[in-house]
């Protein structure tokens, strides 16, 4: 069982909000955009990283 | 939409002006979207990462007084310094609040701000590239390349 319990704190820190690991999701978020707009034309090409499936509808 | 071409204009200034200022390099050659689209994502990155790292991550040497020295900060400095005037311009303020206080080099908010910034220069390095090869070699229009397989 106790294999389950470090499993879990192990996902639990890092969602955590004292974790400086959220900082990373927004600058990947950003890198991703830069890089597909440097890519693309479309600006629903890049907004896909944003906004999913949606953008493809 | 094609970038449109531009055979008048010189792809080594698209390359100085991006530096300058992101996103100018593709105002240069007429993408006015994503100019704006890349001086708002670049120099929010960089002002977030100065923010994170509550001010003191834009070093080009550490402060004497209170702070040991620190090589590696060129090599930040030198990522950094890719993001072009706002990273220069954001360096003497940088430089100031170090100055007035102790910086804690282990403290993980400011390996991210510092992380953030040097990754806003590392980004319009590629933003100035892109710039420069819409110049140099600018794409045809689609409907173009399907009359002529057609």
């Amino acid at each position: 069982m106790w294999v389950w319990d470090v499993v879990c704190g192990f996902f639990a820190h890092l969602v955590s909000r004292s974790n400086p690991l959220w900082l990373y999701y927004p600058l990947c978020v950003v890198v991703a955009i830069v890089y597909k707009a440097t890519k693309c034309d479309e600006p629903r090409d890049y907004a896909f990283v944003l906004i999913g499936p949606a953008a493809a509808l | 939409m094609t970038a449109p071409g531009r055979p008048d204009r010189s792809p080594f200034a698209a390359l100085v002006l991006g530096w300058i200022l992101p996103g100018a390099g593709h105002a240069y050659a007429g993408l006015w979207g994503k100019a704006a689209l890349f001086f708002v994502l670049i120099t929010a990155l960089l002002v977030a990462g100065l923010v994170i790292g509550r001010g003191t991550v834009i070093l080009v040497r550490a402060p004497s007084e209170g702070n040991e020295v620190r090589s590696e900060l060129r090599l930040w400095y030198a990522a950094q310094v890719c993001a072009g005037g706002p990273a220069i311009a954001l360096t003497p303020i940088s430089q100031y609040i170090a100055a007035e206080g102790t910086i804690d080099w282990a403290d993980p908010l400011h390996e991210m701000g510092t992380l953030y910034t040097a990754v806003a220069g590392f980004l319009n390095l590629l933003v100035m590239m892109d710039a420069y090869t819409r110049i140099a070699y600018p794409r045809r229009p689609q409907q173009e390349d399907q009359e002529e397989d057609a």
